[in-house]
């Protein structure tokens, strides 16, 4: 049975070796929101355009919640048009909600003047209370929440047309 | 043989010894905290969520600072440390935890130790093999005896007695100086915290002495609100600080002191100064014209018009132009390196 030390090696290494590969490909921001399947925190901001935005107006439909600012580029440049799009096509069908991450509202609306103002609502968080509430680690992160408000599902950085439409999908938005 | 057998125990014992010491350091008792201590030990222990590895109490970045009123807020609420850190990780998972929960990932590294050396002494202290070499077998049972007749030559299958008192001296080095990192007092030990955060800590501490003395100085000012030094004192404790709020309450400081008394040039080159450290041109070219009115041979009027012109408008024509009418003004100036080496900078743009 002499050969059967040899087998040590590789049932110690493998198992090690996998957790390495596995564990160092991934990327350390994408740590799965325990917000998922939870009620969507509440809050109530002022808006760029002097309004307010509060999550009691979203309830009975679907939701994204956007948390963005005027310095993160190139993700949030890069997302916009995707959010433009989705405002466009389904204005109806979901409530489209920016929050303000961590910037001066005068750099938010110029960058909405250049990039596009798609009319949705941008709510201003100027402490960080709101952030720190939903576990965002820096922008562009977007939350999507079913007619029932519970928080579905979390992206981190830029939304693609393709991550748009499976997640629109996932909180009861068939296109 | 018994030697190496002998020294395979006492390294056996000082890993056994350096477990020991190791959770005693982790488990050892202390005074109990204030609250403010108290805060600042629990955001210690949460990660800022936008800076990498600076724990909240530790970052200088919004999110962090909102972490620490929670934090404070809480405490005052009369919740535990553990109830906040629990809110902190509904919202952002076990990874807002600098700290890993539970106490296995600190028993890991001590036991790993403990395995490898156990591994490393049933290798040194196993018998040979028998059928190859009997003299061996006998050692297993009568070590003390079985020194005086070992082989000289090494058992197969197993290594020669040099390279197995290398190997144990090799593991006691190693123990012994993990021991040693453990026990030593910081910032030498390996149980120190990030020297990294030492000098973070010490603007910590001037910021809070900068704020303590604006609020001596408000006091001073609201008993009387002329009193000239005061303000003035105010203004510097204001621009010592970094922020936009603070440029703005000195300079706000800074008018009043001219208004109370506009015959003094001496305020007007701070103001400026504050206008060019806020990137506020306009108002800076405006004070500077001001004090050009004031005092017209001031080598400060051209000073600054220099800088205004080449920082703010980055036109270097007119910057070059007013430098060299501060260097001829003011040849003795102790701004004259700096000028000399703006205009040397203005002049390759040119």
């Amino acid at each position: 049975m002499r050969w059967a030390r040899w087998l040590v090696i590789p049932i110690l290494a493998v198992p090690l070796a996998w957790i390495l590969f596995t564990g160092l490909g991934r990327d350390p921001s994408e740590i799965p929101s325990p917000l998922i399947g939870e009620p969507l925190p509440a809050f109530s901001l002022a808006t760029l355009d002097g309004e307010t935005v509060a999550t009691d107006d979203l309830v009975g439909q679907p939701a994204i919640v956007n948390f963005w600012a005027s310095w993160c580029i190139p993700a949030c440049v890069d997302e916009h048009p995707v959010l433009l799009e989705t405002q466009a096509a389904y204005r109806d069908r979901v409530a489209l909600v920016g929050v303000l991450y961590d910037d001066e509202p005068a750099d938010a609306r110029e960058f909405l003047v250049r990039y596009g103002d798609g009319g949705w609502p941008t709510g201003v968080d100027a402490s960080g209370s709101v952030a720190l509430a939903y576990g965002v680690l820096g922008p562009p992160e977007t939350f999507f929440v079913d007619a029932d408000g519970i928080v579905r599902a979390k992206h981190y950085g830029p939304l693609t047309e393709a991550d748009m439409a499976g997640y629109l999908a996932l909180i009861g938005v068939a296109p | 043989m018994s030697g190496t057998r002998a020294t395979a125990w006492a390294g056996l014992g000082l890993v056994l010894a350096a477990v020991v010491i190791g959770a005693l350091l982790i488990l050892r008792p202390s005074a109990p905290p204030t609250a403010a201590e108290q805060a600042d030990a629990i955001a210690a222990g949460l990660r800022c969520p936008d800076c990498a590895g600076l724990s909240a109490a530790d970052s200088p970045t919004n999110s962090a600072a909102e972490i620490r009123r929670e934090v404070a807020e809480q405490l005052a609420a009369g919740q535990s440390a553990d109830e906040i850190r629990a809110s902190f990780v509904a919202r952002y998972g076990d990874w807002i935890l600098l700290d890993p929960p539970g106490i296995a990932p600190w028993l890991i590294p001590f036991l790993a130790t403990a395995a490898g050396a156990a591994i490393l002494a049933i290798w040194l202290l196993r018998p040979g093999t028998p059928a190859a070499d009997p003299s061996e077998a006998t050692e297993s049972n009568e070590p003390t005896e079985a020194a005086s007749v070992a082989p000289a030559a090494p058992p197969p299958g197993g290594p020669s007695p040099g390279a197995r008192r290398a190997a144990v001296g090799v593991a006691i080095g190693l123990v012994v100086a993990l021991a040693v990192g453990f026990v030593l007092p910081e910032p030498y030990g390996l149980a120190a915290q990030t020297v990294v955060n030492q000098p973070l800590a010490e603007a910590q501490a001037a910021e809070a002495a900068r704020q303590a003395e604006i609020e001596r100085l408000l006091g001073v000012v609201a008993a009387d609100p002329e009193d000239l030094a005061a303000l003035s004192d105010l203004a510097d404790a204001y621009l010592a600080g970094a922020t936009a709020e603070d440029l703005q309450a000195g300079a706000r400081l800074l008018l009043a002191l001219i208004s109370l008394d506009p015959e003094d040039p001496q305020p007007y080159g701070r103001l400026i100064t504050t206008y060019i450290r806020a990137a506020d041109w306009t108002n800076a070219a405006a004070a500077t014209d001001a004090l050009a009115e004031l005092d017209p041979d001031s080598p400060d009027v051209p000073f600054f018009e220099g800088l205004i012109a080449w920082q703010g408008r980055q036109d270097a024509e007119s910057a070059i132009e007013a430098f060299d009418a501060f260097l001829d003004q003011a040849p003795d100036d102790p701004r004259v390196p700096m000028i000399r080496a703006l205009r040397a900078e203005a002049a390759a743009a040119d």
